[in-house]
């Protein structure tokens, strides 16, 4: 699924491992997630979204399903 | 902008050492089970995946377990293989017939505490890590039984039988290599 991740990422000038700490998984996850490999569940994608202060879909483009 | 955490060229490559040494470890058992259960199957197999391990360059993928966690594991497998080899010994001094028995189940109790130390590990990774975990499991379990099966059937055209020690070998081999490659899938 196509998303935002690496952008809100950038704007915060975060690194994936710091991302990953705040959100509780490893630095594998959010590169899976931010390269489409990997759907994140919908815990994590409400604890995602909810961290940069957005909605999920903010955050993630359902437009693929 | 940072992509990704840095990583200490020291450390990877001690893991690639361990990697590459408990690979060779179950290449080298299940050889040994082969070639007539020496023991010198296991050294060789520890010493060449080790070299191996040292020689690539690339970090190797790997999960990352908090240290008690591999501690936990590295234990149980430690005592596992004392225990095997101390059961061996053991079997083949003159002991008498109901202590045979226990003697020869006894490795199969520090086989259940790791089983259970790495059950405990794979329950602490995050979710795209029990993805991995169990998309390798499945690949392993499915290997295994398909080759077991082939050499069931080629066991009736009279291929030599090995040891009932070859099946959990092979599966925890299939297991490491799938494990490397769903790794590598969503790197």
């Amino acid at each position: 699924m196509k998303n935002k991740l690496k952008v809100l990422r950038a704007e915060r000038d975060w690194s994936q491992a710091v991302l990953a700490e705040k959100v509780g998984v490893s630095r594998q996850t959010i590169n899976a997630i931010e390269t489409g490999k990997y759907d994140p569940s919908l815990p994590l994608a409400f604890k995602l979204a909810r961290l940069f202060n957005l909605s999920i879909e903010e955050v993630f483009d359902p437009r693929d399903y | 902008m940072k992509n990704s955490a840095s990583q200490d060229p020291s450390q990877s490559r001690g893991r690639n050492i361990a990697m590459g040494a408990a690979f060779g470890l179950l290449v080298g058992g299940g050889l040994d089970l082969i070639l007539g259960d020496t023991g010198w199957g296991l050294v060789i197999g520890i010493l060449l995946g080790a070299l191996v391990g040292y020689w690539i360059k690339i970090p190797l993928p790997a999960m990352q377990y908090p240290p008690v966690v591999v501690r936990r594991i590295v234990l149980s497998a430690v005592l596992f293989f004392v225990f095997l080899f101390g059961s061996q010994w053991l079997l083949n001094q003159d002991i008498g017939q109901p202590y045979q028995i226990l003697v020869a189940l006894a490795p199969s109790i520090p086989a259940a505490i790791l089983g259970l130390s790495i059950a405990s590990a794979i329950a602490q990774l995050d979710e795209l890590q029990r993805r991995i975990q169990l998309e390798a499991i499945g690949i392993a379990f499915g290997g295994s039984v398909i080759i077991t099966l082939c050499y069931a059937l080629l066991i009736q055209v009279g291929v030599p039988q090995v040891s009932w020690m070859f099946i959990p070998l092979l599966m925890l081999l299939l297991w490491a290599i799938s494990k490397l490659w769903t790794m590598w899938k969503y790197r």
